[in-house]
């Protein structure tokens, strides 16, 4: 399999002097296409940052971060944001969908930004739409979708086009059991399809959707493990790797 | 191609929240229209405010006045123009005393179509006279002679009937009757109306040229129409707009400071799925150039309503016709409404390139970012405070004249110079914090962490506050000292209405008004100091002296510059004196109110007066027509008087037994030792009222008090609505503080201390840098005379200085306290 994300002895230091935080501390982590990887941990332990980092929405104090193979820290901010438009999509805890656009247009919106036609972007959009079971809510504006819905918007509009690179910061957390697990079922499904993804949570049980768990402790990682064996075996952590 | 499909999707998203979010920008919409709509009024009505050429020209480049003592000359010399120039319109002028009163009016005999002179005139009702013994009036003329249409009045040949009702439509102030032409009825002078060419003519507008006629018993003068001066209004009232909207920029910069806030994480999320920097630009700049337009649009209905609505009411004011749908000058409309849009829109581009550099994480976690220093350098402030001084000192000329550069670029640099000088002003605040007690120091020292946001709403208040200040400072220097004005408060002007030319007034009559001032005077223990006109001689045996009863007059500047003495200069046939003046007869009792001893005065001395440089004698009515036929005067000057209306100018009485002069009692000048009270005010007037004269006293100058007064509430409301503004934003900055400050256990009382503290502070600085950027500014400005400047209304800037931080801490106090909200996960919008 291809690698699709790669960091490489990645660390983040926030602030300065007394103040400094060590997010991350030389951190490797490789994602292959068609794998999802969840990454756990306590609060404070680096799992968003390590998120935010991967997807170009932040730079590694140290460390160097390829997607597809490219180096990010070769690329320009505009070069960073077109990876974003055509390659990676995010999906958040608090879905993020803006309030300003309908449903379908939230999903064409990165598409548009990338100058692809509205109405083609409309098509892939309702496309995405139906795949996850929404192409009636297409026309609806995110105050008016359901919870569970609009984590679904989200996501199709993380996966439309030709988006290769998944990035999930709890997509369940807002949503209660079932519609959690739905969502989780979503996103494997699109990882089978060939989406490389790394999932952020708390929960051990949705994190058991994944092919591998890493698990985050004060910046470094301390486990990783291709087969579960059981979500709870992931909160006995090793003392060292 | 890709760039044009995001920035349509990103425009898109952008107007469906400026619709959707349309109340929160209620406050910046209405702001930004009323501004729109106040400049455009104000630029149409002012454009609309300028007599033009029309009245006096009608539709003709050239008008030739031609005068004569002898009425029977003007005919050849009509038909020798008409020769000489082609076709012309000719309208003859007859002045005719009014009944019962002292004053003449003008009758006029023109053709009512004359394809020149039709513009100045206009039926009202009835119609044009088509006979000599036909008449049209206008309104002033109708109630002067107490004629309504169908009446008969006797004008020159004969009874002549009222056939209509006329105006000219481009002065409603020239009050005339006008008949048909008539051989019969030979005019004291003409007006010919023409459009031809001659090189003795002249084209240089507004100059009066004193034709060589070969026959010397008519008088010709030429004069040329004047360029319209309403291009010079426009260019000053656009000067003024772009000030106005420059303020009003500053204050919508504030607003969509707060809006852009609001949207910090919808920001991050489009940047998070790749908006780049320039699509996060777009989006504010885009909700700029909405708000804008709609602004623009909403002030333009607004305006153009008023207009319709108010424009006949401008008419008196402006004392012509006004057609509301023609008289628009879209041209400048279209300057101000483009004006307003670019503003509009450019007062989006801090914000939107501040929120496009907001990191995308903190974005998305809708954190303001880590308060840094401003960039910005005193230094660069400085400079531009230094370059808009020098920019109006060099650009105003000692007339107090500016021209339209340094009016406009000296204002904006300063402008420019208080925006730089915002960030580093709200620095200072930081160490009087520490003396306060913790709330208020909280509030002072986030302020300074977050003074690039706090300088914005600072640069607002400042420039609104300085306009104020500039406006109530500038009234002060207005208004007349107790030193100076028209007339001390204890003086008093009796006289006879009509000045420079003096009515007759009967010996019995003159006598009678004598008596009333001097029942007056003694009533309030006043010195009464009769003033007496001089005039020229009455004509001789032969009839041959053309200047029965003209005036002696002085004009501080005449056409050299230099003060002239004048001596029947005619001012009711269109041509007038700038500044003339009446000399009184050098009376010992007159002299001696001025403290000049008489016997000090040689007595081969012609005039006493406070001009200086040389003065020269020009007499109209003898036919000496230029400067080289001035004759030259021996005169002591004495120091001015201080007050306009105090008698300034004497003709000794050696000088008038020379010149065979006659003189003619005017007036009054009443010294009462002590002020009038508003009843002996009050009184004088009455005398004046039923004798027919004036009286003046001291200048009340009600309108710069109430100007002050209104500049002062403009300024501090103003104020109060930019901080009601972005107070909420500058707090919500601290938002986390003010958390964790209700966690800790303060109450609303702690809450309602921090937002009073930031706006009283944010209130007293704004005021102190308007206050001295407008000193600045007018220092520069009145560079070459600073001695109106020390007037200082204090009470108004006190009011301003002392009293907004008052305000602004009471509005802070009573509006805030309300608990913050959770710290809990937030909706995205």
């Amino acid at each position: 399999m291809t690698t699709t994300i790669e960091l490489r002895n990645v660390s983040k230091v926030y602030g300065s002097g007394a103040a400094e935080v060590h997010a991350l501390r030389e951190v490797d982590l490789s994602v292959a296409a068609g794998e999802l990887v969840a990454v756990m941990g306590p609060s404070g332990s680096g799992k968003s940052t390590l998120l935010t980092i991967a997807g170009s929405l932040e730079e590694p104090t140290s460390g160097e971060v390829a997607i597809d193979g490219t180096l990010l820290s070769t690329m320009s901010r505009n070069e960073q944001a077109r990876l974003r438009r055509r390659s990676i999509g995010f999906v958040f805890q608090d879905f993020n969908l803006l309030a300003g656009l309908t449903a379908s247009e939230n999903v064409t919106l990165p598409l548009e930004l990338d100058g692809m036609r509205a109405k083609t972007a409309r098509a892939l959009a309702l496309e995405a739409l139906g795949t996850l079971g929404l192409a009636d809510r297409a026309g609806t504006f995110p105050d008016d979708l359901s919870g569970g819905e609009r984590q679904r918007v989200a996501i199709a509009r993380a996966l439309v086009g030709d988006r290769h690179v998944l990035l999930a910061d709890e997509p369940t957390g807002a949503l209660d059991s079932t519609n959690g697990e739905s969502v989780m079922r979503l996103l494997r499904t699109a990882s089978e399809r060939g989406v490389a993804g790394i999932i952020v949570t708390h929960d051990a049980q949705l994190a058991s959707w994944a092919d591998r768990v890493v698990f985050l402790r004060d910046g470094r990682v301390v486990d990783q493990t291709l087969h579960l064996p059981g979500p709870e075996s992931l909160l006995e952590p090793e003392p060292h790797r | 191609m890709s760039g044009v499909a995001g920035r349509k999707v990103i425009v898109r998203w952008t107007w469906r929240l400026v619709r959707r979010d349309w109340r929160q920008q209620l406050l910046v919409l209405a702001l930004i229209t009323f501004a729109v709509a106040a400049c455009l009024f104000a630029t149409i009505a002012a454009v609309n405010m300028p007599r033009s050429n029309t009245a006096s020209f009608g539709d003709a480049e050239h008008r030739i006045l031609l005068a004569s003592d002898e009425p029977d000359a003007i005919a050849p010399v009509v038909a020798d123009m008409e020769q000489r120039f082609g076709p012309l319109d000719v309208i003859g002028h007859t002045a005719v005393p009014i009944p019962g009163s002292v004053d003449t009016l003008d009758f006029r005999t023109q053709d009512t179509a004359g394809p020149l002179g039709a513009p100045m005139l206009a039926l009202r009702s009835g119609r044009y006279p088509s006979s000599a013994n036909e008449v049209a009036v206008t309104d002033g003329a109708a109630d002067a002679f107490h004629l309504v249409i169908g009446d008969h009045v006797t004008l020159g040949s004969g009874s002549k009937t009222v056939v209509g009702t006329v105006e000219n439509p481009a002065d409603l102030g020239d009050e005339f009757i006008v008949s048909t032409p008539t051989a019969s009825d030979l005019p004291e002078s003409v007006t010919l109306l023409l459009n031809g060419h001659d090189d003795e003519l002249g084209n240089r507008p507004g100059r009066i040229t004193q034709l060589r006629l070969d026959d010397r018993r008519v008088t010709a003068l030429s004069d040329t129409g004047e360029s319209s001066e309403r291009g010079a209004v426009a260019l000053v009232m656009l000067s003024l707009d772009t000030v106005a909207m420059l303020l009003v920029s500053l204050i919508a910069a504030a607003a969509f400071v707060v809006i852009a806030q609001r949207r910090m994480r919808q920001l991050g999320m489009l940047a998070a799925i790749g908006a780049n920097r320039a699509h996060l630009r777009l989006a504010m700049v885009a909700h700029g150039l909405a708000v804008g337009i709609i602004a623009a649009i909403a002030g333009n209905v607004v305006a153009f309503s008023t207009w319709f609505a108010f424009s006949s009411s401008l008419e008196n004011l402006a004392n012509h016709r006004i057609d509301p749908a023609s008289d628009i000058p879209f041209d400048v409309v279209i300057l101000g409404t483009v004006l307003a849009v670019v503003t509009t829109t450019a007062a989006a581009w801090w914000p939107a390139r501040a929120s496009s550099r907001v990191p995308i994480v903190r974005a998305l976690s809708g954190r303001p970012p880590d308060p840094s220093r401003v960039h910005r350098s005193a230094a660069a402030g400085i400079a531009f405070l230094a370059l808009g001084c020098v920019v109006l000192v060099v650009g105003i000329d000692k007339s107090g004249e500016a021209s339209p550069y340094a009016a406009i670029g000296g204002p904006i640099a300063i402008v420019f110079g208080i925006l730089f000088l915002c960030p580093l002003a709200i620095r200072t605040l930081g160490p009087f914090a520490r003396r306060l007690p913790v709330t208020s120091r909280l509030a002072l020292r986030d302020l300074t962490r977050y003074q690039a946001r706090a300088g914005g709403a600072l640069a607002a208040i400042t420039l609104g506050l300085g306009i104020a200040c500039t406006t109530i400072i500038v009234a002060a220097a207005a208004t007349p000292p107790d030193t100076g004005g028209n007339l001390a408060s204890d003086q008093l002007l009796f006289r006879l209405s009509g000045q420079p030319l003096m009515p007759e007034v009967s010996a019995e009559e003159l006598a009678r008004l004598e008596a009333d001032v001097n029942d007056f005077a003694a009533k309030i223990g006043a010195d009464v100091y009769p003033l007496d006109a001089v005039f020229a001689a009455r004509p001789d045996e032969s009839g041959e002296t053309p200047n029965v009863g003209k005036p002696v007059i002085i004009d501080p500047r005449g056409e050299t510059g230099q003060p002239v003495i004048m001596v029947g200069h005619r001012v009711d046939h269109g041509i007038e004196l700038r500044n003339p003046d009446v000399p009184y007869v050098a009376t010992p009792q007159l002299l001696a109110l001025r403290g000049i001893d008489p016997g000090t005065v040689a007595a081969d001395v012609d005039v006493i007066t406070p001009e200086s440089g040389p003065l020269v004698f020009v007499d109209l009515t003898a036919r000496i027509r230029g400067p080289e036929d001035a004759t030259d005067i021996r005169a002591l000057q004495i120091d001015d008087p201080g007050y306009s209306e105090v008698p300034q100018t004497f003709i000794t009485e050696e000088a008038i037994r020379a010149h065979g002069w006659t003189t003619r009692r005017i007036g009054w000048f009443v010294d009462s030792h002590h002020a009038l009270t508003a009843g002996q005010r009050s009184d004088a007037r009455d005398i004046a009222a039923s004798s027919g004269t004036v009286a003046i006293t001291r200048d009340q100058h009600h309108a710069l008090g109430i100007t002050r007064s209104i500049a002062t509430a403009a300024g501090m409301l103003l104020t109060l609505a930019i901080l009601a503004m972005t107070i909420g934003l500058i707090r919500s900055e601290a938002q986390r503080d003010l958390q964790t400050l209700t966690a800790a256990g303060a109450t609303s009382v702690t809450r309602r201390t921090i937002t009073a503290t930031t706006a009283a502070a944010l209130a007293l600085l704004g005021a102190i840098l308007g206050l001295v950027g407008a000193y600045i500014a007018l220092i520069a400005g009145f560079s070459d005379d600073l001695h109106p400047l020390t007037r200082v209304p204090t009470t108004n800037l006190l009011t301003i200085v002392l009293g907004l931080p008052i305000a602004a801490g009471i509005g802070g106090w009573l509006l805030a306290g309300r608990q913050p909200s959770a710290i809990t996960r937030q909706a995205l919008e």
